[in-house]
């Protein structure tokens, strides 16, 4: 393993079995990266950090010059998005206050399950042949985990596309960080 | 005013530029948010690359009348009709003619120490622009750096190094190849 353990300590060389038992565990994490939206109408990228704290999280959808497009955090009981323009909405279901204030149609409940490359109970799902899940469907859309990387040690995904219908999703993994000690 | 005038000068100058650039994005307590590092060139008229290398992989790339936006690492291609009157970057500022500079700005000289420099403040004549105020310093007539103030203090600052001017630059180097398996998504103006 590797010569000095990164400050959030995560296991190194984990069999595929030994990684799904860690992340199960694990629900406290930050992604930082890129993400890509197309629809038929606009295509646009920006930056995005996602930070899970237990049954909180936190979604930054941010752009080049650090200008935040929107900010999503949710709470077991509540979701609050503030915008670009300082408007701030309140929902109970993140899915629906980012689709209706944004227009972006991102499956924020199934993917703060499956982002990290853990397929449980996803209705639909095939592994590549060193056991990691490497496509997963779910109402009309597919997730394709295109590229694991080594984060520190820990095998995660590195480039997943998310097709639906009417809309492209894309995400590209800069950081991972797992149980960050907040 | 003789500021535009002498702000126009460097400019024509410089009919071919090549940099490093490093972007970097403060707010108002001075604390870093954001930073980005890569190349820029252009090749008057308007055929320019302007390619970020760090921290994420995107090539903008304009051949003076379509702009290519090439995200490496979301491999999603944008097209784009290039919008030549996009205020804040160091293309429009090399580019805009008095005429043009002066319905965008007011352009004032600011007293600077040494004979080989010279600042100019530039202060947006109309609203919705993103920045109140832009600082733009050139030495020995090489385009240096470009500031920009939000209303807020945020602010945006882009330094040049290694900087060459009116090299030779073939107009191969400004035409985008699309690479295989990307997104393409074309947002031209039919």
């Amino acid at each position: 393993c590797s010569l000095f353990q990164s400050n959030n300590s995560v296991p190194q060389d984990l069999t595929v079995e030994q990684r799904a038992a860690y992340l199960k565990r694990t629900d406290h994490w930050r992604m930082v990266g890129r993400i890509g939206i197309i629809t038929p109408k606009e295509s646009n990228t920006a930056n995005i950090e996602w930070h899970r704290k237990g049954s909180e999280s936190e979604l930054r959808i941010y752009g080049f010059v650090g200008n935040t497009y929107a900010l999503l955090t949710t709470t077991p009981t509540q979701s609050k998005i503030s915008l670009s323009d300082d408007e701030v909405y309140y929902g109970t279901d993140p899915e629906q206050l980012l689709w209706q204030t944004t227009g972006w149609q991102i499956p924020v409940n199934a993917l703060t399950q499956w982002i990290l490359g853990l397929p449980d109970n996803a209705p639909s799902v095939s592994f590549d042949n060193s056991g990691l899940v490497n496509q997963l469907a779910f109402d009309d859309w597919l997730m394709n985990f295109q590229k694991y990387e080594s984060f520190s040690g820990l095998t995660m995904p590195k480039k997943i596309k998310i097709t639906h219908p009417d809309i492209t999703l894309k995400f590209s993994v800069r950081t991972w960080e797992m149980n960050p000690d907040d | 005013a003789d500021d535009m005038q002498s702000f126009v000068e460097l400019t024509n100058g410089i009919k071919t530029y090549q940099a490093t650039f490093e972007q970097k994005i403060t707010d108002q307590f001075g604390t870093v948010k954001d930073s980005s590092k890569g190349r820029f060139l252009i090749k008057k008229p308007y055929q320019f690359t302007w390619e970020t290398l760090e921290p994420y992989q995107q090539l903008i790339v304009s051949n003076g009348e379509e702009l290519w936006t090439f995200d490496r690492d979301l491999d999603q291609v944008n097209i784009q009709t290039l919008n030549k009157a996009v205020g804040n970057t160091p293309v429009f500022l090399l580019e805009a003619d008095s005429d043009t500079l002066a319905k965008t700005f007011s352009v004032k000289q600011l007293v600077s120490g040494s004979e080989q420099a010279a600042a100019f403040e530039l202060l947006p004549k109309e609203q919705g622009y993103s920045f109140e105020r832009m600082i733009v310093q050139f030495k020995e007539q090489q385009l240096v750096e470009l500031l920009l103030q939000d209303t807020l203090g945020q602010k945006t600052i882009v330094s040049f190094s290694e900087v060459l001017v009116n090299q030779e630059l073939s107009d191969q180097q400004f035409n985008f190849v699309i690479p295989d398996d990307v997104d393409v998504v074309d947002s031209r103006e039919q």
